[in-house]
């Protein structure tokens, strides 16, 4: 999408259907009172790119605790599942959402998302005696559903929720099997057309600039 | 002839020409200088930046890159504070934007100011968005018409042939409309509009006839000409991510368009890391005789000498050089016997904006990322068209765009069906912004700060610039009509909003104004030309020159005043009255 950008700036391409994330930190913490202080963790950053391990949900993270970890591997699993294309948990997005956190949010977010994860496994230890990473898919699904709903669930819960998914998509659409495998990448198209057809197999491009 | 030494750091010798800024007004200047034959220095306080060979990030994907492209919050906090408020600030593009620590500058209490800088060789010509339009002769005649401001010295038939004969060169895509508020451009072929967009031409044509959409223009090579090949350039791929570098040379930059032909001359040197701390003036004559420099690196000092200046260092770098060269005839800026430089601060103001969802063309897609989008020029470009409660007028950009995992966040769902929602083209979006004349006033000023100074010893620029109550009701008005448009052309959803409290003056990164052309010298710095009106060997052509802001973007009109004043002042020069 290309929209009007929200800086005032010359030539705008954001979304101004988005609650952007400066609107969800400003709607947080007029409700939590959150502190804007940058958060120190993690910051000697090495300039390389995120890789993907295999051990993400077994260990702490930067951020976020080990239970924590579990638990937002099952989310990743429940929000974006396998189809004909990994699952967001098959390519680690728990882990990158912790790399991300840990360099490019504030300690305010850092809160945010340690809460919806706390609160998505007490609902599942609550209601299924169990920890939520150990449910099914369709378990899960249900469980998040429900934020999404409000049932069970506070608006403030849901906000928080919203941002994870957000970190979530982002995580999953820019690693390289999300940008050019579920979606279709054009590293050089070549040219502009207006009109091409849409048929059974288009897919989305993933190729977009980063505004 | 001998060919100059391109990069040098001393020099003895007196150059025909300094040119201050490496930018667009900069390569422009140091390109028709050195094809007329002049010796040309061009001094530029950041790095060297070669075409191509300094583009480290481009091609690359996101995952390429330590946070997929966002910026790490530490640097942001020390480093980035203002810089990353442009939309086109990321890790791949933050080389190209400015240091904050190290180029810090104040705001009067109860004031806020953005700047952006792109200090580097090819200046801001490397991360500019490249829309490009004409001024109209109602732009240029908007001050005397209604009273704000003072009256350009100059009409549209003074800038028509500079138009066309930058276009020509630099490559603009677009139209011919053949609209009397928006001059054609001599154009290369416009990109294409997307099937919704068609739609909404049509509807706009339909229900507000004097408010006609058209393709954007931009600053691209759309089709490959054997001229432009000369150069080095091919046709634009469609990646738009140009702010990265492009080394097919397919937009406009310094590095891919005006630098290459000076440096094909032989006349041209160089001075990189090299920062004008003042113009050198000798009271007798009347004349600057060079430029005193600052080295970027190990801020030692150095003199360069010329039988010319022309200052090009973007609107807010040539002023603060001014401001800061006092002499005893000119206490308060050189050439600035007016009191007027520093004054007139302009900006364009984008604060407002308004969108929806467009129902159909479920079929239709695009291919390719177009590098501009959709354009309704200011249909208030006369006082007889002004709304009753504001002066002047809006033009709008925007574009139609299917929906994406950008945002989905904010929809319900989970699970597959929602990830193939995310993975196939969504609800097709159609967005305006507002692209806002700010009226000139005396009070929008920028000094130096009476004690502060970065770490070169540079008196730091101090702003005192707001928006009036003019640019707030025409924000408010613009979100308005915005909405009624929109919903008028069958779109869904419709909301709009006024961003103007969230992003003060300078965010658009249209500085202008702050040594104005004018007739009476008592009120302006530059006369018609360019050349002021103080200092015959003395020249502005940057956005500082501007009377009025227009509502379009301003730089393919900085290209247009550049290359006539250089016409202009090679003619006095051979006439030996420089
Ligand atoms: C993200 C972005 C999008 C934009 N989009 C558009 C657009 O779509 N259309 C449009 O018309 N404009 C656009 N602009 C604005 C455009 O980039 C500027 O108007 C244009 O580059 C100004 O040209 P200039 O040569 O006057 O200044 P610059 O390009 O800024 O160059 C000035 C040069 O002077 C140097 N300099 C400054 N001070 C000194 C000193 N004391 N000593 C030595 N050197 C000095 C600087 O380092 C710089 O290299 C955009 C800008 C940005 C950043």
């Amino acid at each position: 999408m290309r929209h009007p950008n929200r800086a005032g700036q010359d030539f705008a391409t954001e979304s101004q259907f988005n609650i952007t994330r400066r609107h969800f930190i400003k709607r947080l913490s007029s409700i939590v009172g959150g502190s804007s202080a940058i958060a120190l963790a993690g910051t000697s950053q090495v300039a390389l790119a995120y890789s993907p391990r295999k051990d993400s949900a077994s260990q702490a993270g930067k951020v976020l605790s080990k239970a924590q970890m579990k638990t937002l591997s099952g989310v990743c699993a429940a929000v974006l599942p396998r189809t004909d294309t990994p699952s967001a948990a098959d390519l680690d997005c728990h882990g990158f959402i912790d790399h991300q956190l840990a360099a490019c949010y504030e300690a305010s977010e850092h809160q945010a998302v340690r809460a919806s994860l706390d609160a998505i496994d007490a609902y599942a230890q609550k209601h299924s005696q169990r920890a939520f990473h150990t449910l099914v898919n369709a378990e899960r699904q249900a469980i998040l559903r429900k934020i999404e709903k409000r049932n069970g669930f506070s608006e403030v819960q849901k906000a928080q929720f919203t941002f994870v998914k957000e970190l979530l998509l982002f995580g999953y659409f820019t690693s390289e099997v999300g940008a050019t495998e579920a979606l279709a990448y054009q590293a050089v198209p070549g040219g502009y057309k207006g009109s091409t057809p849409v048929t059974e197999d288009t897919k989305a491009w993933g190729s977009m600039n980063y505004y | 002839m001998q060919a100059s030494e391109l990069f040098l750091k001393e020099a003895q010798q007196t150059f025909d020409v300094i040119v201050v800024g490496s930018g667009i007004s900069g390569g422009w200047a140091a390109k028709e200088f050195t094809e007329r034959g002049f010796k040309t220095l061009m001094i530029e306080r950041g790095r060297k930046v070669e075409h191509r060979k300094d583009y480290p990030t481009e091609g690359k994907g996101p995952w390429q890159f330590p946070q997929r492209q966002k910026v790490d919050n530490l640097l942001i906090e020390e480093q980035y504070k203002v810089q990353s408020k442009s939309y086109a600030f990321n890790d791949a593009t933050k080389h190209f934007f400015g240091n904050d620590r190290d180029l810090p500058y104040s705001t009067e209490d109860g004031t806020d100011f953005r700047w952006f800088r792109g200090n580097q060789l090819g200046g801001k010509s490397l991360t500019w968005h490249r829309q490009s339009y004409r001024m109209s002769e109602f732009d240029l005649n908007a001050n005397k018409a209604d009273g704000h401001g003072n009256d350009w010295p100059i009409r549209y038939a003074d800038l028509a042939p500079w138009y066309s004969y930058v276009e020509k060169h630099a490559g603009i895509s677009g139209n011919t409309d053949g609209l009397a508020q928006l001059p054609d451009s001599e154009s290369l072929p416009p990109f294409e509009m997307n099937a919704a967009e068609v739609s909404m031409q049509k509807q706009f044509a339909e229900h507000y006839p004097d408010r006609p959409m058209i393709i954007g223009r931009c600053a691209h090579l759309s089709q490959t000409t054997d001229y432009h090949l000369q150069h080095g350039r091919i046709t634009c791929q469609a990646r738009d991510e140009c702010q990265k570098g492009c080394s097919f040379g397919a937009y406009f930059s310094t590095q891919s368009s005006t630098l290459p032909l000076a440096v094909a001359t032989g006349n041209l040197s160089i001075a990189v890391d090299s920062i004008v701390h003042s113009l050198i003036y000798d009271e007798a004559s009347n004349r600057v005789k060079g430029v005193r420099i600052i080295d970027n690196n190990d801020l030692s000092t150095r003199e360069y000498f010329a039988n010319v200046v022309f200052l090009c260092a973007s609107t807010l770098g040539s002023t603060q050089v001014l401001l800061n060269s006092t002499s005893k005839r000119f206490p308060n800026g050189l050439a600035n016997s007016s009191g007027v430089l520093g004054r007139y601060f302009m900006d364009h103001n984008y604060n407002a904006r308004s969108g929806g969802i467009l129902p159909g063309f479920e079929d239709e897609y695009y291919s390719g990322r177009r590098p501009t989008g959709i354009y309704v020029p200011n249909f208030q470009y006369e006082p007889s068209r002004y709304k009753k409660h504001y002066a002047r007028g809006y033009a709008l950009g925007g574009s139609a765009n299917r929906g994406s995992w950008k945002g989905a966040h904010n929809r319900d769902g989970i699970g597959a069906d929602y990830k193939n929602s995310l993975t196939t083209p969504g609800d097709w979006y159609f967005g305006f912004y507002a692209q806002g004349e700010m009226l000139p006033r005396f009070d929008n000023q920028v000094t130096l700060h009476p004690s502060k100074k970065d770490k070169w010893g540079m008196p730091q620029l101090h702003f005192n610039v707001s928006w009036s109550d003019n640019e707030r009701l025409m924000m408010e008005d613009c979100a308005e009509e915005c909405e009624k448009m929109l919903k008028k052309a069958g779109l869904q959803y419709v909301s709009s909003e006024v961003s103007l409290d969230e992003n003060p003056p300078g965010s658009a990164i249209h500085e202008l104004g702050t040594a104005r052309m004018g007739r009476d010298r008592k009120d302006s710095v530059l006369n018609g030309f360019n050349q002021t009106h103080d200092i015959p060997n003395l020249f502005v052509t940057d956005g500082s020159a501007f009377c009025s802001s227009a509502t379009v973007n301003p730089s393919l009109t900085f290209m247009a005043l550049t290359v006539r004043a250089v016409d202009y002042c090679a003619n006095e020069m051979k006439q030996r009255r420089i």
